[in-house]
């Protein structure tokens, strides 16, 4: 996936990221995109070094009690991607944040 | 990672049931994450709408349409589980082949020279037939047109003529470029020496796209008037040496059959000419035929010399271009009835071979190829054969793994992986004994006859290496898949019991099989080898000649302007000079090299016989000898005596015979005292020969007849000792009778006759180099 060759789709979930929604179904709810397009694309990103993953402590889960979330980050490379898709797609304007959300997976 | 525990009662959650279906495609390192992920989504999904009772079946629907998508996602994932597993098998491989260095050493090697012997022969081949001419550009556009008889659709004995080609040139509408050239030999005046030239018209190197490394080339206006712009553009080998790679010499001259020529430019040193297997010297202009040879007039109808070379535009096909060359040569035949009946262009790719040659030199290439196809076979049948008999001591592991749950694919995959690792590095060795080897075979194929060396680069490119490698590759994966089949199906028991029957009948058969096809094999190459070794006696035998402590020596008087008179004088002081050197110990001349079918044929006819046609005459091989000639070669004579020297004066025609002839004309009577007419002209038969000019025991011999003559510019002079440490001794006397006079060629005959051997291109000749002498 080289620079400034961003789908769309890779985009929107990119900034949706980066605006605090950290985990798959978050950001299946926010950018619309279905399931099969947004783990395929977290895979693909993970793997550009655009998007790191980690898990939430399994304490946490249970205490909800849930499935343990698995939190996205974008690196910096993401970052800069990001920077340059956002000017070519401006609809990604639209994945905006609907409330204050913790932009860190502090939870985890 | 603990698994969240919502897939404990995953019948109830059908969607739930789905991801763990199909988990199973994800590589197993990356399945639990997966999974997790995936049962989280879903979770989340079914709690924000109710508990799965309590969900109404649209609800249902839509979880089980979102864990559908879950699929795609393992998709994604899949091939880094191929990565997994094939890494993981590589390494496995390797270790085996490390611990079983013995077995590891003898299949590699075996491979390998079975795949270094086919790259070495399909390199041959792709240089004779395949190449593009190096150092020109975009090959693919060029196309090559040689004159062709339309009355029999063959290539015709004659040539383009120069007005035929402008005319092709002036109005084609197909070619961005036609170029016309001709190949001569002319004599270097300053250095006694023959040099290859390629008569060119002066567009020939623009079409070909071959830019000066130094200098520049013909302008149109060094190619208008016949013999007024003598200049030259050399080749980088004769650059170097020559002038030893001076750039100084621009502008120098050098005398080329004793006209002086100018040099203006050096062509680049990959460029050798359009068609593979041949070099050249120098190129001059068109307008400088006459200084090639004497007798063509470049603007007449009557000489008919030069073969094109054209660029095609890239809106042209090359049978567009053909049908438009057609139409031109019938245009020309019918202006010009009487020099170009059935005159027709033939247009060729430009690649390999000319066509003239392509097929006289393709049976040495195919004997080769099918022999180290039959070689490469053998090694892929031991292969095979070790394959299985590693199997066979496999076969606890194999059933341990078996047990343990591995699949069947899976162990197939594992033992595949060993084999083509096996003949890739295989394919390595092969491809390094190739290229160590290639030298040998360029020079060995490649010699020199009668002063033309043929040339060809026998280099290994890209394409040969790719073909080794598949070659490889393909061994690998045939050749090992049956012994996978075997060895991953053992019997289970009796295999863990270490019985060594577990592999059963079959497998005994299966290993039988290969060792009949290996054998079977071995015997056809051997029994071919053996025949060869037979034939290539009979070749040594029958050459009717002793050709040891000879050495073969041509000069070239004519190319520096010597008429015939004046070159009996120079051959008979050339004569007087050798044969007062210390060391020789007989000196003669002949007009050809006493090589097989190399004379040419004269008709023989009895004073009295009648003959209705002139085709039916007696055609008898010849040769055109001078005095000692027998003497020198050492050919027994069986009747009568050798020439003298009043034989050659004219009106006393004599004639010496071989047995066959003898025999064939006075079954009855002694030949010697006969009279014969040669080429109708009466002659007398003062000796007979024993002769057999090459020919091998089962052939049926064949008439010959010498005739007594100046001898022409071919001299042998038999020495005392080694040959070669007398040649340079030889040319200093030669060149002191006159150093213009070319040397085209100084060599021992043995050496003469092994090239000649060569170039007939018969198997045995091949090895003629390695196992006579």
């Amino acid at each position: 996936m080289g620079k400034g060759f961003l789908t769309y789709a890779s985009a929107a979930i990119l900034q949706a990221v980066a605006n605090g929604y950290l985990y798959g179904f978050d950001i299946i709810d926010i950018t619309g995109l279905p399931g099969g397009t947004v783990y395929p694309a977290l895979r693909r990103l993970e793997d550009a070094g655009y998007l790191t993953s980690k898990w939430e402590k399994p304490s946490i889960a249970q205490a909800e009690p849930r499935p343990a979330r698995k939190y996205y980050e974008l690196t910096r490379p993401g970052r800069e991607v990001l920077a340059e898709a956002v000017k070519r797609y401006r609809l990604l304007e639209q994945v905006q944040p609907t409330k204050e959300r913790d932009p860190k997976p502090s939870r985890a | 990672m603990p698994l969240f525990t919502c897939h404990q009662r995953p019948f109830s959650k059908p969607h739930l049931w789905l991801i763990t279906l199909v988990g199973l495609i994800v590589p197993r390192r990356l399945r639990a994450d997966w999974r997790q992920e995936w049962e989280a989504e879903l979770q989340y999904r079914a709690e924000m709408l109710a508990e799965w009772d309590r969900l109404t079946w649209q609800n249902k629907l839509d979880l089980l349409r979102r864990s559908t998508s879950a699929f795609w996602d393992a998709l994604v994932l899949q091939p880094k589980r191929w990565e997994d597993e094939m890494i993981q098998d590589l390494r496995f491989a390797v270790r085996m082949l490390l611990k079983h260095k013995g077995f590891t050493a003898v299949a590699v090697l075996s491979l390998g020279l079975g795949i270094g012997a086919n790259t070495i022969v399909f390199s041959l081949v792709n240089a004779l037939f395949f190449s593009a001419p190096s150092g020109v550009a975009a090959a693919e556009q060029l196309v090559g047109a040689c004159a062709l008889n339309t009355a029999q659709h063959r290539l015709a004995p004659q040539n383009i003529r120069y007005p035929d080609y402008l005319h092709y040139r002036d109005h084609n509408t197909v070619f961005s470029g036609l170029a016309g050239y001709f190949s001569a030999h002319l004599a270097d005046g300053d250095f006694a020496a023959e040099v290859q030239a390629q008569v060119i018209s002066e567009s020939y190197f623009t079409v070909l796209g071959v830019r000066p490394l130094l200098g520049r080339y013909f302008l149109p206006e060094e190619n208008r008037i016949p013999g007024r712009n003598p200049v030259a553009v050399l080749s980088y080998a004769f650059w170097q040496r020559r002038f030893n790679g001076d750039a100084r010499c621009i502008g120098q001259t050098l005398k080329l059959n004793g006209v002086t020529f100018t040099v203006v430019g050096i062509a680049p040193q990959d460029f050798h000419g359009v068609w593979v297997g041949n070099t050249y010297d120098v190129w001059i202009p068109t307008m400088m035929a006459q200084a090639a040879y004497r007798d063509v007039n470049i603007l007449s109808r009557d000489s008919a010399e030069l073969e094109l070379v054209g660029r095609l535009k890239s809106t042209a096909t090359r049978e567009q271009a053909q049908a438009e060359m057609t139409t031109l040569a019938r245009q020309l035949e019918a202006s010009y009835p009487a020099t170009n009946k059935d005159a027709g262009v033939q247009l060729y790719e430009l690649k390999g071979l000319h066509p003239i040659f392509r097929d006289e030199q393709a049976e040495l290439p195919r004997v080769l190829a099918v022999t180290v196809l039959c070689l490469l076979l053998i090694a892929c049948a031991n292969l095979a054969g070790l394959l299985l008999a590693r199997g066979a001591t496999r076969q606890k592991e194999i059933a341990i793994r078996l047990a343990l749950g591995s699949s069947r694919a899976r162990l197939m995959r594992q033992l595949l992986t060993e084999s083509v690792l096996l003949s890739l590095l295989g394919g390595l060795v092969g491809w390094a004994l190739a290229a160590a080897a290639s030298g040998l075979v360029g020079d060995f194929y490649f010699s020199e006859v009668e002063g033309v060396k043929p040339f060809h680069e026998l280099h290994f490119d890209g394409q040969v290496f790719l073909f080794s490698f598949l070659l490889a590759g393909l061994t690998g994966m045939l050749f090992g898949l049956i012994p996978a089949l075997q060895a991953s199906r053992p019997a289970l028991v009796p295999a863990l019991k270490d019985d060594a029957s577990a592999f059963g009948y079959r497998r005994s058969r299966l290993r039988a099989a290969f060792l009949v096809v290996q054998v079977a094999l071995s015997v056809v190459l051997l029994v071919a080898a053996g025949l060869m070794l037979q034939s290539l006696r009979n070749l040594k035998w029958d050459a009717g000649f002793d050709a040891r402590n000879v050495v073969f020596i041509r000069m070239k008087p004519h190319l520096s302007g010597y008429d015939q008179q004046q070159a009996q004088v120079y051959f008979q002081n050339v004569q007087r000079r050798v044969a007062s050197l210390a060391g020789v110990q007989s000196v003669a001349f002949a007009g050809y090299p006493p090589l097989r079918n190399w004379g040419g044929d004269a008709s023989v006819v009895l004073p009295g016989e009648q003959f209705a046609n002139e085709k039916d005459k007696r055609q008898v091989k010849q040769n055109k000898v001078a005095p000692g000639f027998f003497e020198t070669l050492r050919i027994p004579l069986l009747q009568g005596r050798d020439f003298t020297n009043q034989d050659r004066q004219e009106g006393r025609r004599a004639v010496i015979i071989n047995e066959t002839l003898a025999r064939q004309l006075w079954p009855k009577q002694d030949a010697v005292g006969q009279s014969v007419l040669v080429e109708d002209q009466p002659c007398e038969v003062v000796g007979v020969a024993r002769y057999n000019n090459f020919r091998q025991s089962g052939e049926p011999a064949e008439a010959y007849i010498f005739r007594a003559d100046f001898g022409g510019n071919r001299m042998l002079v038999r020495l005392q000792g080694d040959p070669r440490g007398m040649l340079p001794r030889l040319r200093q006397e030669i060149l002191a009778v006159d150093p213009n006079v070319a040397i085209s060629e100084a060599l021992p005959l043995t050496e003469m006759v092994q090239n000649f051997r060569l170039m007939c291109n018969q198997f045995a000749s091949l090895l003629s180099g390695t196992f006579v002498e």
